[in-house]
Formats: structure tokens, sequence, C-alpha cells
């Protein structure tokens, strides 16, 4: 009697792990949430584990107040600041004023490659977010002359902008000694993922996946099938350029948790104006990559970069950073990567190379392999 | 050592045919909840708009319509057609098929998006 007795606990006991089993895989469904801000700004998160509704809600807030604050198209503090007067002092918020700080570290870091003040630049070569062409055609458009281009460099000095915290207050403000403007385009999305991702410690989160429109965030494992991994990430193919439809991937590279991935390239905003293939990426010389003045008219030369991934722990930087290697080309920017200790994999039209990643074929595969490898 | 008693030991059959039903009806419901908890979803088509919020098989076709727009699913794509919005920026987006990708349409309030697992956990570029 004893005897079954210990042998109906051990079968009830199997019976009840493996329910229990069943129940936790159910608990690790991962929900994907998205929310547009703008047709610019989209945020998209998965996240496994600890009060999902509560963190998003909670990040969506944030990215709300940063963008109300750090946007160029709303009535925001840094809309204000473009628009005063030389001297004239305007309160910002702390997330404008934080920006404003990382944008200087990561200006005199990358040697002016990542720029917070190129606006005049991005206006006079048709390529800000608001005049870029959507047909991709420069028709109708005219490109700026070298002159008119050096004349815009001088008012795309950062270091004109003083920024202040008062302390008697504890408000922020900024000042501009010459009438520069600035735009946080390159940093303020992975800004706000660094944000966010301070959330999703606060809520007990296992497993997420964080992006705004591009700057992905990799938090903990990839939970998939009620197992653990490594996220594997798609980089989506440069060539051809596709702005829509099924796009395919270059490679997958394999990103651990706590890093975060943010990938620019020429093919994003771009046109072409007689023949000449002009990317949103403008160079230290105030030239878009891959262009230059022949003496008579603007030619496409060089070999630029077409794409360049940058993994590491702080999105912003990521950002900045991806921003910086498309303007420093292949072999300084990689440089740069490994100054920095960041993780990356750069393409020109010809070449590839990759430091510190593993990389996979992954289904929709476009392949690497048709590009010659680049190795110091 | 009593050789009485260890016969009557071995004769007795601590398993019985009824045990080994049970086992295997455990075992069968058992295996059956953990198939249902760990297949790998089908990747599924969330769409949004003011008021409405319904999930769609992806690998099964359906028409949409919405206020301003309609949602088209075809041959594991998702696609937006007759937007009314003077952008039509979700017309543009073209069709999506992989987990993560979304169309949006800001005038009428609409998001689409795929979600599942594919062979790949996310995207950049």
């Amino acid at each position: 009697m004893i005897f079954r007795l210990k042998k109906f606990i051990a079968v009830l006991c199997a019976a009840l792990s493996a329910f229990a089993l069943c129940a936790c895989a159910a608990a690790g469904y991962a929900e994907y949430s998205s929310v547009a801000f703008s047709s610019d700004i989209i945020f998209t998160a998965r996240i496994v584990g600890g009060r999902p509704k509560y963190a998003f809600d909670k990040m969506t807030k944030l990215i709300a107040d940063i963008d109300a604050q750090a946007s160029l198209t709303k009535d925001s503090d840094l809309a204000e600041f473009n628009r005063a007067d030389v001297g004239e002092r305007v309160e910002v918020g702390e997330h404008c004023y934080a920006l404003f700080e990382l944008a200087m570290r990561y200006y005199e870091l990358t040697s002016g490659a990542f720029n917070p003040a190129l606006a005049p630049l991005g206006e006079l070569w048709h390529v800000s977010a608001d005049s870029i062409p959507d047909t991709g055609l420069g028709d109708g458009l005219v490109l700026p002359s070298r002159s008119d281009v050096d004349a815009a460099l001088e008012n795309c000095d950062p270091n004109a902008v003083v920024a202040e915290k008062n302390d008697a207050d504890g408000k922020y403000y900024l000042v501009k000694t010459s009438p520069v403007r600035l735009d946080f385009g390159g940093i303020a999305k992975g800004y706000a993922v660094d944000l966010c991702v301070r959330i999703l410690d606060e809520y007990g989160v296992n497993s997420a996946l964080l992006d705004i429109s591009g700057n992905a965030y990799f938090y903990g494992g990839y939970v998939s099938n009620a197992q653990s991994d490594a996220w594997r990430v798609g980089v989506v193919s440069p060539r051809p350029r596709v702005q829509s439809g099924e796009r395919k991937y270059v490679c997958a590279v394999s990103v651990d948790g706590g890093n975060s991935a943010v990938t620019s390239g020429d093919y994003m905003r771009y046109y072409v104006k007689d023949g000449v293939y002009i990317p949103h990426i403008i160079g230290r010389d105030g030239v878009p990559i891959g262009v230059t003045f022949d003496g008579e008219s603007w030619v496409n030369s060089g070999e630029p970069v077409i794409s360049a991934t940058v993994i590491g722990q702080s999105s912003a930087v990521c950002d900045a950073l991806s921003t910086a290697v498309c303007a420093l080309g292949m072999e300084r920017g990689l440089e740069l990567l490994k100054k920095l200790g960041y993780k990356g994999l750069i393409f020109t039209e010809k070449r590839y190379t990759i430091i510190g990643s593993e990389l996979y074929r992954p289904d929709r595969y476009d392949g690497h392999l048709a590009y010659e490898r680049y190795e110091p | 050592m009593n050789l009485d008693s260890i016969r009557k030991v071995k004769r007795s059959k601590p398993f019985t045919v009824l045990d080994g039903i049970i086992v295997a009806v455990i075992a069968a419901v058992a295996s059956l909840g953990a198939w249902l908890a760990f297949r790998t979803p089908a990747s599924v088509v969330t769409v949004r708009a003011p008021d409405y919020e319904r999930t769609f098989p992806l690998d099964k076709d359906a028409e949409i319509p919405l206020d301003g727009l309609t949602v088209r699913i075809s041959d594991g794509k998702v696609w937006v057609t007759d937007a009314n919005c003077p952008d039509k920026t979700c017309e543009h987006t073209g069709k999506i098929s992989r987990a993560g990708q979304s169309i949006v349409c800001l005038p009428n309030g609409v998001t689409v998006s795929i979600s599942g697992e594919g062979d790949l956990s996310w995207e950049v570029g």
C-alpha cells in the first residue's frame, strides 16, 4: 500500500512539473507593441517578463517628452533655440541640455565627423528630412556652388553654442555666439533608447527588444520557444537601393543582450540629380559623401561607405558613430570604432570589414560574399 | 533472509496495466500541453485603428476595410490600398511580410504590424 502511494505521488509530481513548465513557457510569449509619434519616429517594443504594460507606457511617455524638447518639426525647445538671435539666452529642458552635452562629446571624439550643427548644409544640398524629394529624383533642384558650401560651413560649428546649467534655479540654457542651428536627429533616438533601458531595469523585465526608428536595443537574451539565446540581427542590404517593399539582408550578426545596434547608410535618404547620386550624409568638407567637385561640377567619386552598423552598449553612441563612420570612410571609420571599443560592420560598394561580431547567412540573403573582405 | 518473502515480492506486480494507462495518458496530456506552449507561433498581423484592434493570421488571405483605407493580406504579405490620406505614406510602404515590420497611416490613425518568429530576431538598416 505504501509502495502504491509513493508511486502515485511520483506520477503526480511528474505531471505537475510538466504543466508548470507549460505555464512558464506560455508566460514567456513576447508581445509586440508599436506606437508612432510622427512619420519619422516609430517606437516598437517586444517585452518578456516583468511588467510589460507599465514599462511600455512609461517609455512611450519618456519618448514623447524627449520629442517635445528636441525635435525640429514641433514647437520644441530646440526649435525655439534655432529661431533665437545671437546672444539670446534660451531656456531648454533637461533632455535638450543632455543631448547637447552628448552631441558635443561625440563631435570632439569623432573630430567633427559627427556634427549636430549641419542644418544649413542639409538645406543647401536638399537632404534635410523635410526637403529631400520623395521621388529620389532631383529634377528642378539646384545644387549649390563650391562657394555656397564654403559660406554655409562657416555657420556649422557647434562650438558657437554655449550650454549653461544654473545651479540656483536648476534650469538649463543654451546661447549661441554666432548664427548656428542645432539638429539632434543623429543622436536623440539613441539617447531615448538608453533612457528606456533604465525603465526596463526598473520594471524587472527579463528580455526585450526596443527599436526607435532603426535604433535597436537588445535587452537580455532573445526568448524564442522558451529558450534564451543571442539575438540574430539582419543587416538590410544597401544595394539595390529600395525604399519600400521586401528587403533582403546583406548578412546577419549575432548580438549579445545589453547591446544596441544602429545602421546608417547612403541608401536611406538620397536623390539623383543629373546622374549624380546625392546621399543625406554630409562629410566634414560640407559635401555629401561620395561627391566631389571636379573644378566644373559635382561628380561621384571615391569609395564611400554605403552602410555602417555600429554595435555597443550605448545606443546614443552607436547612433552618432554610425553617422561618423559613413562620414569618415571605411579605413578611418574602422580606426575610430577600434579606438572607442565599439563593434561594427562597414560596407562600401566593393568591400566590407567587420570587428568583434560573427556573421550569419539569413534566409533572405543577399550576399556579403559579393563584397571583398577588407582587413587592415 | 526469508526466501518465501523474497518470492512474494518477486511475484507481486508493482506496475499493473492500469498504472501503465495512467502514465501514458498523463504523458500524452503533458506532451500535448508542451507542444501547444513551445511550438513556434505562426506570424500574426495586428491591425489597430481608433476603436479597433484585431489580429489576423498572416497565412490566410483577408481584406480588412477600415475608415480611410483597406488592409489586404495575401500570400503571406500585408499591404494597404485605397488610402484617402494626402501623403499616402502607408501605401508607399509597400508589402511587408516579416515579424517586426509595420505600416503606419498617421492621418487615419492606423498601424499594421507583423509579429511572430522567423530565422532572425530583428533587423537594422
